[in-house]
C-alpha cells in the first residue's frame, strides 16, 4: 500500500515568465525569467539545487533534445538534469520528477522548470503532428482542435444536448476565462471578449470556433521544492504550499480500439482524479476545492473535464457552466488566471503555470484576481487527443488543508 | 473438352465512375477566350477523379464491383491497363491486387503506353485463363485518369473511369470468339515519358488514314475469323472522341446503325485506354444471351475482339449501366479552379502546414502492407474481440489475452460514425479535412478520414469504406494508399469480405 505524496513535499518558490508572443526571446531567456523569480521567492542560491527536471515537449521547435539547454541557460552546477516529455502534461511531469526526488530523499532541494517556444514556426497554431511510421499509414492528419472537436460531437450525441446549447456553454467557458485573463499582467491575451463575438467567430474545427481554442504562446514556469523540514529551516516568513497529490493516468489503447468508450469523456482524467482525491484525502471535491486550473486547450475540453473531475454530475456540466458555477464568483472558480485560453499553451510550461496560479492564490499574492482565503487548489493537464492521452492532476494546499 | 477447345471469356465485370463531375460549359467559360472552338464542346459533363483518387484507386473500386458478382478467390493473375498509371516503376497491378486481397502467388502485369492497352490487357488476360493447361480466373482492370492542357480538346473530352473483368472458363457470360491485331507506328498523338501533356495531330487525318486504313481491315479480319457477318453484330464498340468516327466505320462495313454503342461522351467523357472495356461492361449490363459484340482498341495499330454473350448472362440479371451509375444523383460538381489545383495545373498556396514532410518509411509501410491494404484488424483468439490496429495483447479489459490475433478484414464491413469534425486547420489537399471515429459492425473502431463527404456526416451516419490516396509526399513524389469512409452506398449484392 503506497502512502502517497501528501504533505511530504513543500513548494518554496515559484516563477512564471510573461506569456505571449515573445519574439524578442529564446526559450533560454524565458526559463531564466521564470527561474530568477522562483529563486528569489525561495531565497536560495543556485548551488543549493541538487537536481532538476526540464519539461520541454517540442525540441524541434525549441532548444533541441536533452536537458543541457536548461543547465546551460541557468548555469546549473553540473547537477543531474532530466528532460521529460509527455505532451501537454509535460510541465506536470517535470514537477512530479522534482517532487519525487525530494520525497525519496535523493535530493534536498529540486527544481522543476517547463518551457516552450512556439512562436518560431512562422504561423499560428501548432505545427502538424507526426504520428510515427505506422499510424501515419492510415490516420488522418488531425489537428489539435480537430481532435478535441470530436469530443463535442460525441458529448452532444450521448447527452442529447442540442448543438446551440452546447455552443453557448462552450462560449461561456471562453468568455469567463477572458474576463479573468483581462486582469492578469502575465497573461498573453488580455482583452475581454463578448459572448456574441465568441459565438460568431470563424470555425476552426467544427464546432470549435476561434475563441473556443486556446492561444499559442511562448512561456516558461518553474517550481523549487524541498521537504517541509528544510523549508522550515530556511527561515522564510511566509508559509509553504504543500503538494497534496500528483497523479498521472495514461491511455492503454482502450478508447481508440475498444467499443466500450463512448467518446464523450476522458477516461484517464477520471482515473487520475479518483487517485488524486484519494491521495489528497479529498472526499467531496465540489466542496473542498477553492479553485481549479484545468486543461482548457479547447472550451469543450474544459466543459467535459468538469464532469471528469467529478465536480459536475454526469450530463450537468452545461448547466453548471451556464449557471456560472465555474466563474470567478462561482462555487469552484476555474481558470482565475485566464487559463490556457489567455496564457496560450507553451506546452512544457503549462502545468507549472497552473501550479503557479494556485500557489499565488493560496499565499494571498494574486493581486487583483485574489480569491477570498483559498486553501486547496487543483491543476489538470491533458496531453494528446481524447481517444489517446496523458492526464495529469496536481492538488496543492496550505499545510493544514 | 480437348485442350484448346475451352470456352473462355468474361465471368464477371465491374464498373467504377468517380462521383466528381466537371461541367464542360464551366470549362468552356474559362478557356473559350483562348480557343473559341472550345465552345463547341460545351455539352455534358466529365467524370473526374476526386483529389484522392487515381488509376489505382478507381481500379480497385471496379474490382470490388467485379468481386460482388463472382468472388475473387480463384483469381490467379491480374492484368492492368492504363496510360496514366501513377507509378512508372512500381507494379501498379500489385497495388490493386493487394487492396483486392488477392493471394501472393499470382502473376501480375501492367500494360501501358497506348490507347489500345485496355483491349490488349483483355486479350492477354483471356489467354492466361488457359495457360499451362490449367483453368484459371484472371482479372483484367483498365482505368484512366487523363489530363490535358487547359483549353485542349483532350481536356474537354476525357473522362476518368475504370472497368474490371474476371476472365475464366466456368460460368462464362460472354465468350471470346475471335481476335485480330495489327501494329503500325501511326502517331495520332504522343506523350513523352517525361511530359505532362500529349500532343495530337489533325482529326481528319486520324479519321481517314488511321481509322479507315488501319482499323477497318482489322475489324473486317476479326469478323471473318469469327465467321460473323457485320450485319449480325449487335454491339460495335469503337471509342473515339472524334465525332461520328464510329458511326462512319460502321457504315463502311455494313454494321447496323443501332449497333453502334453509346460512347458515353456526354456523361463521363472518354476514358482513354479504359474506354473500350468500359463500353464493353456497359453493354453487358443489359445484354441478353446470343448477342455479338465487336470490340476495338485503336493505337499504333488496332486490336479487335469479337465476343458472344452466353446463356449464363441471364443469371446475373440487368445491372445499372454507366449512364445509370453516372446519373444516380450522388454526383458533385467540382469548380474548374479546384480541379486545376488538384492536378497541379494551378499552384495554389496551401499554407505553411502544407510544407510538412510526409515521407513514407517504406520498411514500416511494408511491415504493415496487408494491414493497410485490406484494413486488417485483429480478432482475439480467446474473447473474439475485433480490434484495430491488431495488437499482441487484447484490448478488451476483461480479457487481456496475449497471443497472435486472427486477421479480420474491415474493408467491406459497414460502419457507423461515432465522432466527427470538420477541420479547417489541419492540412488537407481538399480542405476542410473531415474525419472522425467510425465503428464497424464487428465492434472494431478507428479514427479515419472521410472523403467525398457530404457537408454533414453526423454521429450515427452509416459509412462504407473506399480505397483512396492517403497521403502525398511532395518532396519524393510518393503517395500511399489507405481506406477512408464515405457515406454508405446501398449494400452490394453478395459483397465478399
Amino acid at each position: 500500500m503506497t502512502s502517497g505524496i501528501r504533505d511530504k513535499v513543500a513548494i518554496i518558490g515559484m516563477g512564471c515568465s510573461k506569456f505571449g508572443e515573445r519574439f524578442d526571446c529564446d526559450a533560454q531567456d524565458l526559463m531564466l525569467e521564470a527561474f530568477n523569480e522562483a529563486r528569489a521567492d525561495a531565497g536560495i542560491e543556485t548551488s543549493e539545487i541538487d537536481a532538476a527536471w526540464l519539461g520541454h515537449a517540442m525540441p524541434d521547435l525549441g532548444m533541441g533534445p536533452t536537458a543541457t539547454p536548461a543547465s546551460v541557460a541557468l548555469r546549473l552546477q553540473n547537477i543531474p538534469v532530466t528532460r521529460v516529455e509527455n505532451a501537454c502534461a509535460t510541465g506536470t511531469e517535470a514537477l512530479r520528477g522534482a517532487v519525487y526526488a525530494v520525497a525519496s530523499g535523493a535530493a534536498r532541494i529540486a527544481l522543476a522548470i517547463g518551457v516552450e517556444k512556439l512562436k518560431d514556426t512562422g504561423f499560428g497554431g501548432l505545427p502538424e503532428f507526426d504520428f510515427g511510421p505506422r499510424a501515419s499509414l492510415f490516420a488522418p492528419s488531425m489537428s489539435a482542435p480537430g481532435g478535441f472537436a470530436q469530443l463535442a460531437a460525441a458529448y452532444g450525441a450521448k447527452h442529447d444536448v442540442n448543438a446551440s446549447d452546447l455552443k453557448r456553454a462552450m462560449a461561456h467557458v471562453s468568455w469567463k476565462s477572458h474576463e479573468n485573463g483581462a486582469v492578469n499582467p502575465k497573461a498573453h491575451l488580455r482583452r475581454r471578449v463578448d459572448m456574441d463575438t465568441i459565438m460568431k467567430a470563424p470555425m476552426i474545427a467544427a464546432p470549435l470556433g476561434l475563441f473556443d481554442c486556446c492561444g499559442v504562446s511562448d512561456g516558461a514556469a518553474c517550481a523549487i521544492v524541498t521537504t517541509p523540514d528544510v523549508a522550515a529551516g530556511l527561515g522564510k516568513k511566509q508559509e509553504s504550499v504543500m503538494v497534496k497529490a500528483l497523479q498521472l493516468a495514461v491511455s492503454n489503447g482502450l478508447e481508440a480500439s475498444h467499443s466500450s468508450w463512448d467518446g464523450a469523456s476522458i477516461i484517464t482524467t477520471r482515473i487520475a482524479a479518483k487517485r488524486a482525491y484519494a491521495e489528497a484525502g479529498v472526499e467531496n471535491p465540489r466542496e473542498a476545492l477553492s479553485l481549479i486550473e484545468v486543461h482548457d486547450c479547447f472550451s469543450i475540453t474544459e466543459l467535459v473535464t468538469m464532469e471528469d473531475l467529478f465536480l459536475s454530475d454526469e450530463a450537468a456540466a452545461v448547466a453548471d457552466v451556464l449557471d456560472g458555477f465555474y466563474d470567478r464568483e462561482g462555487g469552484v472558480p476555474c481558470q482565475v488566471d485566464g487559463g490556457l485560453k489567455c496564457f496560450g499553451h507553451p506546452i512544457g510550461a503549462s502545468g507549472l503555470r497552473m501550479a503557479y496560479e494556485v500557489y499565488m492564490q493560496l499565499l494571498g499574492r494574486a493581486g487583483e484576481r485574489q480569491l477570498n482565503s483559498p486553501t486547496l487548489g487543483l491543476t489538470h493537464n491533458l496531453g494528446g487527443f481524447p481517444h489517446e492521452n496523458v492526464s495529469g492532476i496536481g492538488i496543492f494546499g496550505l499545510p493544514g488543508a | 473438352m480437348a485442350k484448346g477447345d475451352e470456352i473462355t471469356g468474361i465471368t464477371a465485370f465491374g464498373i467504377y465512375i468517380p462521383s466528381m463531375r466537371l461541367q464542360r460549359k464551366a470549362m468552356a467559360n474559362e478557356v473559350g477566350w483562348i480557343n473559341p472552338a472550345m465552345n463547341g464542346y460545351r455539352r455534358g459533363v466529365r467524370a473526374i477523379c476526386d483529389f484522392d483518387e487515381d488509376v489505382i484507386t478507381i481500379g480497385v473500386e471496379a474490382v470490388r464491383e467485379c468481386g460482388a458478382i463472382a468472388g475473387l478467390e480463384k483469381v490467379a493473375a491480374i492484368v492492368t491497363a492504363s496510360t496514366t498509371f501513377p507509378f512508372a516503376d512500381r507494379l501498379n497491378a500489385s497495388v490493386i491486387a493487394s487492396a483486392a486481397g488477392l493471394c501472393d502467388s499470382i502473376q501480375a502485369v501492367d500494360i501501358a503506353n497506348t490507347q489500345r492497352a485496355g483491349v490488349s490487357a483483355f486479350r492477354v488476360a483471356e489467354r492466361m485463363c488457359v495457360a499451362d493447361g490449367a483453368s484459371n480466373d484472371v482479372l483484367c482492370v483498365a482505368a484512366e485518369r487523363r489530363r490535358g492542357r487547359p483549353g485542349s480538346v483532350v481536356e474537354m473530352t476525357s473522362g476518368d473511369a475504370a472497368a474490371a473483368f474476371v476472365l475464366g472458363s466456368e460460368n462464362v457470360i460472354a465468350r471470346v470468339v475471335a481476335h485480330r491485331v495489327s501494329t503500325i507506328d501511326f502517331v495520332d498523338h504522343f506523350r513523352r515519358a517525361d511530359a505532362a501533356y500529349e500532343y495530337g495531330w489533325e482529326e481528319r487525318w486520324i479519321r481517314d488514314e488511321g481509322y479507315r486504313k488501319i482499323a477497318l481491315p482489322v475489324l473486317i479480319g476479326a469478323l471473318e475469323a469469327a465467321g460473323v457477318a457485320a450485319a449480325d453484330i449487335d454491339h460495335f464498340i469503337f471509342p473515339s472522341a472524334i465525332r461520328g468516327a464510329a458511326a462512319g466505320l460502321a457504315k463502311a462495313i455494313d454494321i447496323r446503325d443501332d449497333a453502334v454503342c453509346d460512347d458515353l461522351q456526354d456523361v463521363i467523357g472518354e476514358a482513354g485506354a479504359a474506354h473500350p472495356l468500359l463500353m464493353l461492361a456497359d453493354t453487358l449490363c443489359t445484354a441478353r444471351a446470343g448477342e455479338k459484340i465487336l470490340l476495338a482498341g485503336f493505337g499504333q495499330g488496332c486490336e479487335v475482339i469479337v465476343l458472344e454473350t452466353m446463356p449464363e448472362i441471364e443469371s446475373i440479371g440487368d445491372r445499372p449501366g454507366v449512364r445509370a451509375i453516372a446519373e444516380n444523383g450522388q454526383q458533385v460538381d467540382m469548380p474548374f479552379i479546384r480541379y486545376l489545383t488538384f492536378n497541379g495545373q494551378l499552384e495554389a498556396d496551401f499554407g505553411p502546414r502544407a510544407e510538412t514532410d510526409r515521407k513514407t518509411a517504406l520498411s514500416a509501410a511494408y511491415r504493415h502492407a496487408k494491414e493497410v491494404a485490406r484494413l486488417i484488424a485483429g480478432k482475439c483468439e480467446k474473447c473474439e474481440t475485433v480490434q484495430f490496429p491488431k495488437a499482441k495483447i487484447c484490448v478488451n479489459p476483461n480479457c487481456r489475452h496475449e497471443g497472435e490475433q486472427a486477421d479480420h478484414a474491415l474493408a467491406n464491413e459497414p460502419a457507423v460514425v461515432k465522432t466527427v469534425t470538420t477541420d479547417w486547420l489541419g492540412f488537407s489537399r481538399n480542405p476542410p479535412n473531415r474525419y472522425g471515429m467510425v465503428e464497424f459492425a464487428s465492434g472494431a473502431r478507428m479514427i479515419m478520414n472521410f472523403t467525398s463527404a457530404p457537408d454533414e456526416l453526423p454521429v450515427g451516419s452509416e459509412v462504407s469504406m473506399v480505397y483512396r490516396i492517403q497521403d502525398f509526399d511532395q518532396y519524393r513524389k510518393f503517395h500511399r494508399y489507405s481506406w477512408k469512409a464515405k457515406a454508405a452506398d446501398a449494400p452490394r449484392n453478395g459483397d465478399k469480405k
